[in-house]
């Protein structure tokens, strides 16, 4: 079933066809609502609270965009609007204009290994990464949106998602670089 | 260079990585029993709107079908409506009033009632 169908469905009524939207995009709003929650137990109610929330404007959907895109931008801006709710400090701390980049230009070991443990070494940099760095990184590189969809979600330009994209990078790189040099 | 290219294949690869955590198996469900407890002002609204719509075709019917009967009884109603305007104003709203509070407020706050007791619950 195509989501204009499915969407026609369930603005007749249908909530079994609203499930089945549920079980189609859940995976994409858990990706976005757990990079930007520090706080894993709030993950599965905000998750809850932007399907309701979908259910409550499904009628004000229009298909100029994807289904997924006005998804994304519902659990995007529900899970933004918890944490101004609950973490004010966290975010202000988290500006990511304000973030310092390391600046560790030393020379690359010549082979890394690439063991389970590295790579959850390297989640959890990317979780202590600022939150539009999250967000944005977790929208391109597991979502695969492009730059005009994510622009689209998140209301910040193109040149500033290249921009946190390269710099998310660059930090990552950089502490990877530190931990094996450790 | 090598090594980089290395490093920067080895960080998409985690970026490409989801989060961890994972939904409970009967997510789909949950969503579905709080969406019933979202208040539908749409459906009551239109409920309603369609109870007036049906009152005031049922009266202009029946006005109509009466004037072909006997329009000079109808006409002595019309002006006699006229002259007691305010009183009609007046009952029109309430009878409307009634009518809302039926179809959508009573519904509404019921619907309160019944999430505050779900809370305490």
């Amino acid at each position: 079933m195509s989501d204009a169908e499915l969407i026609e469905q369930i603005q007749k009524g249908n909530t079994h066809s609203f499930t089945f939207l549920v079980e189609r995009y859940q995976r994409l709003v858990l990706h976005i609502v757990a990079r930007m929650l520090t706080r894993e137990e709030d993950v599965e109610d905000i998750c809850q609270d932007v399907f309701v929330a979908v259910f409550r404007n499904l009628g004000r959907f229009r298909n100029e965009s994807k289904l997924s895109t006005w998804i994304a931008q519902i659990a995007y801006n529900t899970t933004l609007n918890y944490l101004k709710k609950i973490e004010k400090d966290i975010l202000l701390y988290d500006s990511p204009d304000e973030y310092i980049m390391p600046t560790n230009e030393e020379k690359l070991p010549d082979k890394i290994i690439e063991t389970k443990e590295l790579k959850n070494t390297l989640l959890q940099e990317i979780e202590k990464l600022p939150i539009q760095y999250r967000t944005v990184v977790t929208l391109f590189h597991i979502e695969q949106f492009s730059y005009k969809e994510i622009e689209e979600i998140t209301e910040i330009k193109i040149g500033t998602i290249k921009s946190y994209l390269s710099r998310a990078r660059h930090i990552l790189k950089e502490r990877l670089i530190f931990v094996l040099k450790d | 260079m090598k090594a980089d290219k290395h490093i920067d294949n080895f960080i998409n690869e985690v970026l490409e990585m989801p989060p961890t955590i994972s939904l409970s198996a009967d997510f789909s469900k949950k969503v579905e029993s709080k969406i019933q407890n979202v208040f539908s002002w749409k459906s009551y609204l239109s409920q309603f709107a369609l109870t007036i719509g049906v009152i005031c075709l049922l009266l202009v019917t029946i006005g109509v079908m009466y004037y072909f009967i006997d329009s000079e009884r109808i006409l002595l109603t019309i002006e006699w409506l006229k002259e007691y305007k305010p009183l009609l104003i007046l009952c029109t709203c309430t009878f409307i009033f009634v009518l809302f509070s039926n179809n959508v407020l009573l519904n509404y706050f019921f619907f309160l009632y019944k999430q505050d007791r779900k809370h305490y619950l």
